[in-house]
Formats: structure tokens, sequence, C-alpha cells
């Protein structure tokens, strides 16, 4: 009986390994493997590319900027996100147009990066704007500069992802909101909470789960940002907004297929330690409760 | 779920089954026997510009060449004589013949205007029939509103006439009068006879009449596209005289075409096109090929006459369908010289199939950088090319890497049989393996009078020159520049060399003191130039773009610039020397011309400069690596380099072939006109009479080009971070100091990776 129940139960699991296996695990398998070995001839050489991509400038560049991304980045989305949460479920008419707040999302890459070269261009729509305002003060003149080729681009960066991911992480906040059952916030209230109470003391608990799908999800969402950045001002952008991705993308260029698995490894390493990380920190708070 | 594994299981099985008989398939199709073979017979060397290739009624072949004459052929173009009729010849000695059609019984119409000009001094063209025993009549043409028809003969021997105007007339030789057949909306090019149509071709569509209704049939689609894909925005005939289509019919309303891609059998008005030959297994997908004629022989033989060769293609049962082994060559952009080192090695290795692939082809096709990130793909799966054009590739990282086989044997052997500037050929030699090998290159000249040229050592000596010139002419450009990106890429053309130290920093001093050189140039430049001279600029440059000029930038092109120059003495002008026909005969020319115009190598921050246009590598994981080693020397050889036209041959013999085209080299002081032409340059008319290059031009050109020794591959990053920022300095005025910490700042992020 038991060998029977194992049996289906690796019958529906077969399906999903042999997806994950194929296209999951066998590549990184092989990423792996070639990240102790030459590029082109297979040789190996131990950790040796590894070495190489700790001391490379540009590795060191570019994993802080994509760390300093995802460090503004993740709680200022998040944070936002709540705001906005709070205030669509506080205006029962703002609820209606919820799927207003995906659209930009569904806008393609392209569209929005057409649209941040026509604005943060030198002769773009903000320097023309704040010439204008210039003018209205009466200055003779202002700086006008090429905003993606500058460090204001990491802004223009963090700007982008902020506005790219708001609704979606609003949309979850929302739906994690309108889960809390209304008795408990009604019997607290009842019981003299006042708003910021009901809050801290009752939603916010509540809140925490979706807070750590949120959070996973907007912090793989940092690494598609590099799309628009690659797309705005090519393979070799501004200092501030050179990020891993572009790193790799040119040593895939240039055929340094060994460093780039090395940093590959790397990479996935801290982003699953990260998420592991997270995830015990909440199975703790879980635990404790 | 069960159920969903086994469909699954199946499925996997399926394809594992389909795989294998996908194989088997392919594997018995590789045993089918049976493939048009390809004989070339090299032909007259007299033939210069033809302008009729026919079969007569007995079979002998006929080809009326505009400089030399009548020729006929008995053995299907293998041999050709000469046929001496006393008028034509004195018709020829003593006129301009502008077009010639062979009538099916030996007969020819031609039109010519004597030598001897008009009153109003326009050439004053008649027309005349020859008989087949020699008996010239005059044909009355009039009617037909053109100055040179273009004539063809129907199989029955009647003679239709287009005229400038683009209409097709049938003319009657008994009672001489014309018939009007159609209107067509472009100028008629191709007309061929089918047993019930007559087929007429434009450069962008057809028209089919139909002989018996005397009315046009509805438009043949198919044939429309096949024009359409052919040709693109180009001409269906071209100014030497060459079709880039050819066709002929059959008494069964089949029509036979030709193209760089191949042979095609298509039935009137019928869904299809079939394609009886692939151009790329054959000399007809050589690019530099101009067709002139198309006969089709019984058997569904065919002879094929493009220049002064004729290629013979036959069916041979023995050779095998598809060609048993495959070479897969590529190129980042469409190159001349790959495509015809693809069609001469295809023609001498019948048995292989070389796949030529271009990277970036056509303007929705893929970036550059995509198109490299699919190649490593290819490379790191190892499926990559055999052969590849090394230019827009990674090449340090792949010799580095070791992804490029020793080609050391292959030049050595090379170099026993023709010869190289060897110089250039081993410049990428590194402890005995040559894995990079330069094929093409182009060098950097300045132009202007001698007693300035003679002066200008470096970039302080140009600007010192350009001081004088603008002291002299204070009104519009001083050389041709007129815009900073065009004088900053001017002067990169012999400084960039220089920009950067051997550990791929960028050398400041150098770059320093070429922002600074640029910016007074720049300021000398602009000082005279007038909104005239900006918009006349601004339409050549838009006009040599809609030509669909080939080269990467239409205005440095030493060509353009020269006739500048020469237009406008005094001036100094900066271009790159692209090849020997087009570019340096036509500045030897111009010396010749004017003592005002002299032009040499120019030097500026570096000096020796070539750029490569053209680097050959063979991957080391190629499984055909003797079949890749062949390539490179079929490309290496003068038989392909000789016909290169944008670019220098790194084969000396294929550089004389070039010298030597129109004429021996002739004698120093010695100056044999082969042909002329005129332009206009600030809407001044110039005519400039082509010579022969002397032995005085031999001598520079050789002598220069075994002086060569820096090879530098143009627009790099670092070029392209020094120009962006030099632009800056010049228009925005833009500190030269924080330029350069831009230009670092860009250029360590490279460094630094």
């Amino acid at each position: 009986m038991r060998s029977k129940k194992s049996l289906v139960k690796f019958t529906f699991l077969t399906p999903s390994l042999l997806g994950i296996s194929v296209f999951f695990v066998i590549p990184y398998a092989d990423v792996i493997k070639r990240s102790f070995q030459t590029a082109v001839t297979g040789k190996w050489v131990g950790i040796d590319n590894y070495k190489r991509v700790f001391e490379n400038e540009a590795f060191q560049l570019a994993a802080f900027n994509t760390i300093k991304f995802a460090v503004i980045c993740l709680p200022l989305l998040i944070l936002l996100g709540l705001l906005f949460a709070l205030l669509v479920t506080s205006v029962p008419k703002m609820k209606g147009i919820q799927s207003f707040y995906l659209l930009p999302m569904a806008i393609p890459s392209a569209t929005v990066v057409l649209v941040w070269k026509l604005t943060f261009d030198k002769l773009g729509f903000l320097n023309l704007f704040l010439a204008d305002i210039a003018g209205i003060l009466g200055r003779s003149s202002i700086v006008q500069q090429d905003y993606m080729n500058s460090s204001a681009a990491f802004a223009v960066l963090v700007f982008s992802y902020i506005w790219k991911n708001l609704g979606y992480t609003m949309i979850l906040w929302v739906v994690a909101l309108l889960s809390i059952s209304l008795e408990i916030t009604e019997a607290a209230k009842m019981d003299g909470a006042n708003r910021s109470q009901v809050f801290f003391q009752i939603k916010l608990p509540q809140l925490l789960p979706t807070l750590y799908t949120i959070s996973v999800l907007s912090f793989l969402n940092s690494f598609k940002v590099f799309r628009e950045a690659y797309l705005v001002a090519g393979a070799y952008p501004d200092d501030s907004i050179y990020m891993l991705q572009h790193l790799f993308n040119n040593w895939f260029s240039n055929l340094e297929v060994d460093k780039m698995a090395a940093g590959a490894v790397i990479m996935g390493s801290v982003i699953m330690i990260g998420i592991f990380l997270l995830q015990k920190l909440w199975d703790e708070k879980g635990d404790s409760k | 779920m069960m159920a969903a594994i086994l469909c699954l299981s199946v499925l996997l099985s399926a394809c594992g089954n389909s795989s294998q008989e996908f194989l088997k398939a392919e594997e018995n199709q590789t045993k089918k026997m049976g493939r048009y073979r390809e004989e070339r017979y090299e032909g007259n060397e007299e033939f210069t510009k033809i302008l009729h290739f026919t079969q007569l009624e007995d079979g002998t072949l006929a080809v009326f060449d505009q400089q030399n004459g009548y020729y006929c052929s008995k053995d299907k173009g293998k041999n050709w004589e000469k046929k001496e009729i006393k008028i034509l010849e004195e018709r020829r000695y003593n006129s301009y013949i502008g077009a010639a059609s062979i009538a099916p019984d030996g007969g020819l119409v031609y039109c010519y205007s004597p030598y001897v000009e008009s009153e109003n001094g326009e050439l004053n063209y008649q027309y005349a029939y020859l008989s087949p025993d020699g008996v010239e009549m005059e044909l009355n043409l009039e009617g037909v509103d053109s100055t040179v028809p273009q004539f063809w003969f129907s199989p029955e021997g009647i003679l239709y006439v287009a005229s400038d105007n683009c209409v097709l007339y049938r003319f009657d030789k008994d009672n001489a009068t014309l018939t009007k057949i159609l209107q067509a909306d472009n100028r008629i090019d191709l007309v061929s006879f089918l047993k019930s149509y007559i087929i007429i071709c434009t450069s962008d569509t057809s028209y089919v009449y139909d002989i018996e209704t005397k009315e046009l049939k509805p438009d043949d689609e198919l044939l429309n596209r096949f024009i359409k894909d052919t040709i693109g925005d180009g001409f269906l005939k071209h100014p030497s005289g060459g079709y880039s289509i050819l066709a002929c019919g059959t008494t069964e309303d089949n029509l036979y075409l030709t193209s760089n891609n191949g042979i095609f059998r298509h039935s009137v008005g019928g869904g299809t096109m079939e394609q009886l030959m692939e151009g790329t297994l054959y000399s007809l997908g050589d690019p530099s090929e101009v067709f002139y004629g198309m006969i089709l022989l019984e058997n569904q033989e065919f002879l094929i006459l493009k220049g002064n060769v004729v290629s013979h293609f036959f069916y041979d049962e023995t050779m095998p369908t598809v060609p048993e082994k495959t070479l897969y060559v590529f190129s980042m952009e469409k190159d001349e010289i790959m495509q015809r080192a693809v069609s001469v090695f295809q023609e001498e290795n019948p048995e292989v199939y070389v796949k030529y692939e271009v990277g970036i082809s056509g303007e929705n096709g893929p970036t550059k950088e995509e198109c490299l990130k699919s190649l490593n793909t290819e490379m790191m799966a190892g499926k990559g090319p055999d052969v590849l054009n090394l230019i827009d590739l990674p090449i340090t990282s792949y010799v580095e890497k070791g992804m490029l086989a020793d080609l050391d044997e292959v030049i050595t052997e090379a170099a026993k049989e023709e010869q190289f500037f060897e110089q250039i050929l081993k410049v990428y030699e590194k402890n005995g393996s040559v894995q990079t090998v330069p094929v093409a290159f182009q060098i950097p000249v300045i132009m202007g009078k001698g007693e300035q040229i003679s002066q200008i050592k470096d970039l302080n000596t140009l600007v010192a020159e350009l001081e004088k010139v603008r002291r002299e002419k204070t009104e519009g450009s001083i050389m041709y520049a007129h815009a900073a990106d065009y004088v900053l890429k001017m002067l990169a053309l012999s400084c960039a060399p220089s920009w950067t130290l051997e550990d791929g920093r960028v050398a400041e001093d150098q770059v320093k003191e070429f922002l600074i050189a640029a910016k007074e140039i720049w300021t000398l430049e602009k000082e005279g130039l007038r909104e005239e001279d900006i918009k006349k600029y601004e339409s050549d440059l838009n006009m040599r773009t809609s030509f669909g000029d080939n080269s990467d930038d239409p205005l440095l092109q030493s060509y353009f610039q020269g006739l500048q120059n020469y237009a406008n003495p005094g001036m100094i002008s900066i271009g790159k020397l692209n090849s020997a026909d087009t570019e340096f005969n036509v500045l030897c020319s111009m010396q010749k011309m004017s003592k005002e115009f002299r032009f040499q190598s120019f030097s500026g921050q570096a000096e020796k400069i070539y750029y490569p246009t053209l680097i050959a590598g063979v991957s080391s994981q190629s499984k055909e690596t003797e079949l890749s080693k062949k390539f490179v020397k079929t490309l290496l050889s003068a038989r392909v380099l000789e016909k290169s036209q944008y670019s220098f041959p790194v084969n000396k013999d294929a550089l004389e072939a070039q010298l030597t085209l129109h004429g021996a080299i002739a004698k120093e002081g010695e100056n044999k006109q082969y042909g002329g032409f005129s332009a206009s340059t600030d809407d001044k008319p110039i005519s400039v009479n082509l010579y022969l290059p002397n032995e005085k031009d031999y001598e520079w050109i050789m002598s220069t080009f075994l002086d060569l020794k820096v090879p530098y591959i143009r627009e790099g990053m670092v070029e392209t971070a020094i120009l962006e920022s030099g632009k800056k300095v010049l228009e925005e005025n833009m500190e030269i100091g924080d330029a350069i910490q831009e230009i670092k700042k860009k250029v360590s992020l490279l460094l630094a990776e």
C-alpha cells in the first residue's frame, strides 16, 4: 500500500521534476561546471575564475550598483505600495480602477525606453521644461544635461523601477488588506483602538506573509530593470547604472564564458542566500507567534 | 497523470523516431545523384562592352562588342573568331555605336553616331541594318522618340525597338513601319520571346504581351515579385551593359531566368518559380559578376556570358544532388570579397556546399551585438562557422581563448604561388603562429597643392597649413568637413592608432594633442562657412547615402574629397583611399590633369597606417579544418581579390591586375587615356580624363603599401568614446581636461571587464 502511494506521488512529481531538471537543474549544473573551466578549451582551472571575478573592478562596481539599487528600491517600493494600497482601500471609488494600476507592467520596454529618451535626453522634455521654468523665474539659462549619461541616471532608473512595479505591488497589498477580517478591526475599534493602533497592532502583523511574497517578487523584478537601462544607455552606460547584467552581457559578447559562469554562480548564490534568510526570518517570526 | 506520462513518452519516442527517420532521409538524399555542373570557358579577352550575345539559327554563338566588333563561336564559347565586315569596321572606327542586336540569321541592327559632332554639338544617331552577307541598309526609325533605342529580334527575325520613352514597337522591315506594342512605366531593359507571349521587363515590373490577341495579359505577380526581390532598388540593366537578371524563353511558354540567386524556370502566369540551380553553388552567386546574355541549349543546358567568360551549365548524373560536405562561412556584414570567394571556391569544389551567412542583413535585422551573441552561442555549442571575417568580432578575445586555428601553413603555401604584401599578411604573427590574416585594407590620404601637402608631417603642421589656407581663402570650406564630427572623423583616420597605450589605457597626451588640434581646425573651418556651404554639404551627404553608398562614411572617401579638391584648388582634403580602379586611378588622373592637385599618404599622430577591412580566421573547432584552410587560400588568391571594389588586396598580383585593368602600366610622363567622366561640385562642372597609371604611380602605390606597418581596426570603443567627447569639445566648448576624464571613465569600464 505504502509503495503504491509512493508510486502515485512519484508519478505526480515526475513532470515537474522533468521540467525543472531540463530547464533549470541541468543548465545550472553546466554553469557551475563551466565556472571551474576555461571558456573554450574546457581546461580545469579550479577557483581561478572566481578569483578573477572578485578581483575584477567592473564586477565590483556592478555588484555594488546592483546591491545599492536593491537596497534603495525594495523598501521604497514596498512602502509606497503599501501607502497607495491603504489609500485605495480607504477610498471606495479608487477600487474600481484597480486594473489601471497594472498598466505600466503592460507597456513594452521599448515604449518605456522611448519615453525615457524623449524625457531625459539633453534636448528632452525635462530640460525644455526646466528651461521654461528658468525663463519664468527670470534666469537666463540652465545647464542642460543628458540625464541618462550622467550620475542622475541612477535616480531615473529607480524612478523607472518604482513606476513600473508600484501598481503590481499595490494590488498585492490591496488583496492582503482586503483579506483581513473586518470583524477583528471593528472589534479593536470598539475596544478603543485608534487608526494607527489598528494598523500597527492588527493589520500589519497579518500583512507579514504578504510582505515576504512582495519582497521576493520585487527583489527578482529589480534585476529586470537592466532591460530599460541597456536599451537607454547601451552596453557601457554611466557608471552609476552599470549593473551585473551589463557586465555579463559584455562578457558574453567577448566570449568570457568562464568569468561569466563564475559571476553567475556568485550572483545566484547571493540571491538564494538572501531568499533563504528572508524565509528563515519569516519562519522564526511565525514560530514565535 | 499516467496517461499524460504515457503520452509524453510516446511523444518523445515519436520525436526520436522521426529524427532518426529524418537523418536517414537526409542520408538517402545525400546519396541521390544528379545536379547541374558548371564549366567555364575563359573567353575572348577582346570583349570589353558586350552589346548583344545570342545564338544563331545554325547554332553558332554570336557576340557584338561595342569596341571590338562582331565575334562568332562554333564550340559553345570555347573559342571565338572575329567576323571581319568592312563596313562594320569602318563604322566602328569612325563612329560611336550605342546599341546593337544580332538577328537569328546573323544580320545586325545598330545605332551609331559619327565622331564628327553635329552643328548643335549633340551626337547625331543613325540606324542601320547589316544583312548576313555584309550589306548595310539604313533603317528609318522615324517615330521612335529616342536617340539610343534598344533592339531585340524575335526567333522569327522580327525586330522590336524600345524607345527612351518606355515604348516598345514592332518594326516591319518590308514596309518600314512601326507598330506600337506597349507603353511601359519605366525604361524597357529586357525583352524575351516565348511561343505565345512576349515578356517585357523593366527594373520594377514585367508585362506579358499575348502575340495572338495582341493584348497585354494580367500581371504575372510571381515574375514581378522575382524582379523586385532580385533587384530591390537597383537597376535591371547596368550602365556597363550587363544585367542583374537574364531571361530566355522557349517554345513551350516557359521562361528561364538567371540572377545571382541561380537559374529558375517559370511558366508564364503559373504559380511556381522552380529553382533549377542554387546560385551560391556556382559562379552565378558572385556579386561582382554581371550577366550579358543567356542561351538555352538542348537538354536544358545553359550558356551564360559574364564579362569575357562563358559558363556552360549542364546536368551531370554522376554528381551528388546535395554536396557531401558543408563549409560555414560568416561575416558580420555582407562582404563582396567573401561573396566572390564563396563563388570561386564553390566552382572549384563542387562537392562542397559553402553556406555563407551574414550577421546583419536588412534594415530590420538584428543588431551587431545580438548577432555577436548568437554567433558566440553557436561557437560555444560547437556549431559555429568554419571560416570567419573577424571584422566587428572580438578578435583579441578569440585569439586569447584559442578559438582560432593557426594559418601559418596556408599563408606560406599561398605565398609560394602568388606575391603578397607579406608584412601585412603576417602582421598578426605571434610566436610563429598566424591566427588572423588581413585580406584587404584601405589607407588614409591627404590631398591638396604639392607645396601644401609636402609640408604636412603631423597634426601641428596640418594646423599650420590650414591656417595659411584660411588666410588666403576667407570664405567657404577649407577642407570640406563642414561639421565638427566630420573634422574629428577625418583627423582620426591617421591619429586613432596612437590613442591607446600597450596595456589598453588611454594615451592622455596624444588624445589631448588631438583634441587641441581638432578644435583649432574646426575653428578655422567654421570661420568661413556660409549657410549655403552647410546646405550643399548636407545635400551631398544625403545624396551619397541615398545612392546606397557602400562605405561607412560617404564623405570620407578619397574619391569624393579628391573631386572637391580638384574643383577648388587650395583646399586641403583628407579621405580613405579605398580601391585601385575607382579611387587611385581617379586621383592619379587628376594629378596628371592639374598641377595644383597632389595626394600622399596622410600621417597625423601615427604613420604608415592601414585599415584592414577583411580579416580571415578559421575556427579551431571546425570539423572541416582542411577545407576551411583551403577556403582561406582561395580568399587570398588573385582570382578573388583582383575584383575587390572597396578595398585594396593584400595580394600583389591582384593589385597588379587591378592597376592594369584598362591596359598596361604607362611609361613615366606618358599619359594614356582610357576613359573619362564628368561631375559637378559646388555647381561647377568638372570633367576628368582617366589615364592609365604610369610607372611613377605604380611605384608610389607599391612602395607605400610595402611600407605600411600599423593595422588599425576603425570605430572601436576607445575611438567612439574619443569622438563623442571630442564633439562636445568642438561644439559645446567642453574643457579638454573634462573631456579626457569623460573618455577615461568610459574606457575604464571596458578595461576593467
